[in-house]
Order: C-alpha cells, then structure tokens, then sequence
C-alpha cells in the first residue's frame, strides 16, 4: 500500500513538473509574443513617402512598430491603423515622440509616396510610409519573416488584392525586434509593453 | 436640468434609431444593430461595413448581396487566415441561423463599399441594404467610424 501511495505520488510529482516547463516555454505575456533577445537587429533601407532614403540604422533610440500593408487594404491595414492611434493616445507626450510607426507597402504599384502619405496621415499617428521596388520591399519582408501574395480577383470589382501577414513587430531602442503583436492584442497591452521599453 | 436631460435622451435614442433596422416583407424577424462603417482618408476609394445581423425567425436567413448609394458596388467578403497570411475573398452569401445571430466584423464576414462615390467622414451616416434570398430587404443606416 504504501509503495503504490509513492508511485502515485511520484507520477503527481512528474506531471506538475512537466507542466511547468510547458508554460516556461509559452510566451510570456498575454499579449504579443517576446522574441526576446534571440532577434538580430535587421536593418533595411528603402525610400521614405517625401522620397528620402530612410536607414532604420539612423533610428536607434526610437521604438519602432513595423508593419507591411497597401493602402487598399480593406480591412486588416485600417483596423490595426486605428488601433494604433487609441495605443497612441495611451502614451504619455515623450514615449508617444519617440514611438515611430513604419507602414512598409507591398503594393508599390499603386501606393506613390503621396498616395502613402496622405493614408498615414489621417490616422494622426507618428508614422512614416516606405516603398522601394519589388525586390527592394521582398528583402525586408524576408528579413522579417513577413508573407504576402498577390491575388487577382476577376470576380471582384476591387481587381488585385493580396494576402499578407498581419503582424506588427516591435523594434527596441537598440534596433533589435522584441515583440510581434497580434490583431487580437488590446491596445492597453500594447501601450503597456511599448511603456516598458 | 431637467430638459437638458431630456434633450440628452432624445439624442441617445435618435442615435440609436439610426443604426438599428427593421426588415420588411419575409424577413421581419430580421433585425440589424451596431452598423457601422470604417471611415477612410478622402483618397480611399474602398471601406467595409460591419453589423450584427440577428434572426428571430425559425427559418435560416440567407444574406446574398447588398447595395449603397454611396458605392458603386457592394460585395460580401470574408476575411480568414490562409497559411499563416490573412486572406480576403468575395462570398456568395451569409447563413443566418434561425434564431441565431452572424456578426460581420474586422477580420470577418464584411461588407466592400467599392469606388465611393464621396469620401466617408467620422460621423456620417450611410444607408446600406442588405438583400436577403426570400426576396425581402433591409435597409440600415450605417455611421462611419473611425478617426
């Protein structure tokens, strides 16, 4: 009896340690997923919506939020855009001046600088929209492990639209992509983890 | 005070009104709340409607297209993650279930507003008629949201 009480007792044992090391290895906040520091810091170039090269190398000491998207995007760019502004609002006056929003397109074809411009601008956030050719906007799509795909919808009035990720990826102070935020991330949660930084 | 008050009411209750509709015809058991529309910088030709679509009646109800003044065409999509991306298709139709509710929202079922034929500023309020399989349709009024 009293060896099958510490068989019991040792299986019990097992499976909370094992339990343990499965939520160790989860992400560690509800919100977004740390990448911690096993991201490199992956700087690109491209050109900024007034036609300037940007460097994202020149923007150290800023926190950065990358996101690839089209302005006619329907859904998906708008919705995390405005959800952007309420984090935003959330911030106090010197983390909201050193908080930069990149909105790279991967629509160049129709997305010109003022196009690119004009969108961020309502959005009334600090957000910068870059473009370059096709191989120049894959290269930091690959770099940042990002998807999109081009789709042609002869059935839609809207002609081509794409698939793409929905990510937005936050970049620390010293370049280096510490969070990756999810649609389903409240903007009370983004501002909080963007205050940490 | 106390006609202030009241004022306030009235305006919440007018409010209200505009984004709530009721169908005519076979689909009176329809019902239409929370419509709004994603306001979008003046250079936008797209946008995309969102609501809550309940039915109270024991039949399924079958949304298959809608229609808006204020665009050139409307059309049913539906977004949904496809390998790791979010992919956005046109959908032949919306099921409503017989007592049930669907809710077209971000990063689901919406409505396309496509080539709007003037820009959609926070506040406005735009009519959008759902038609529905039995023939019937709703007409709501949509308020435009955003920043």
């Amino acid at each position: 009896m009293f060896v099958a009480n510490k068989i019991i007792f040792l299986i019990v044992l097992l499976g909370v340690c094992f339990s343990w090391v499965g939520c160790e290895s989860q992400e560690k906040t509800s919100t977004g997923m740390d990448l911690g520091v096993i991201n490199p810091q992956r700087d690109f170039t491209l050109h900024d919506q007034d036609g300037k090269i940007f460097h994202l190398k020149d923007h150290r000491g800023e926190v950065i939020l990358l996101f690839f998207g089209y302005t006619s995007c329907p859904d998906v760019c708008p919705t995390t855009l405005s959800k952007l502004a309420r984090v935003y609002s959330l911030l106090g006056m010197g983390t909201r001046q050193k908080l930069l929003t990149l909105f790279v397109t991967i629509d160049p074809q129709r997305d010109t600088p003022q196009k690119l411009k004009e969108y961020l601008q309502y959005f009334n956030i600090n957000a910068v929209g870059l473009s370059g050719t096709k191989q120049e906007i894959d290269k930091v799509v690959d770099a940042y492990k990002a998807m999109y795909e081009k789709v042609d919808t002869n059935s839609s009035a809207l002609g081509y639209m794409f698939d793409h990720t929905d990510y937005l990826y936050l970049i620390d102070k010293e370049g280096k992509t510490s969070y990756l935020f999810h649609p389903e991330d409240k903007a009370q949660d983004m501002a909080q983890i963007i205050k940490g930084l | 005070m106390k006609t202030k008050n009241l004022c306030c009411f009235i305006f919440i209750f007018f409010v209200s009104f505009l984004s709530y509709a009721r169908a005519d015809g076979l689909s009176k058991d329809i019902f239409i709340s929370n419509a709004w529309v994603q306001a979008m910088p003046s250079s936008q030709k797209i946008s995309a409607a969102y609501m809550v679509i309940t039915n109270n009646s024991p039949k399924e109800a079958i949304l298959v297209s809608a229609s808006s003044d204020i665009a050139a065409t409307a059309e049913i999509h539906q977004m949904s993650e496809m390998n790791g991306m979010m992919n956005m298709a046109m959908a032949a139709n919306v099921h409503v279930p017989a007592q049930g509710k669907v809710t077209l929202q971000p990063g689901g079922f919406h409505i396309m507003l496509i080539n709007l034929k003037k820009p959609l500023n926070k506040g406005d309020i735009i009519p959008i008629t759902l038609h529905f399989q039995d023939g019937s349709n709703i007409t709501v009024n949509a308020d435009v949201r955003g920043q």
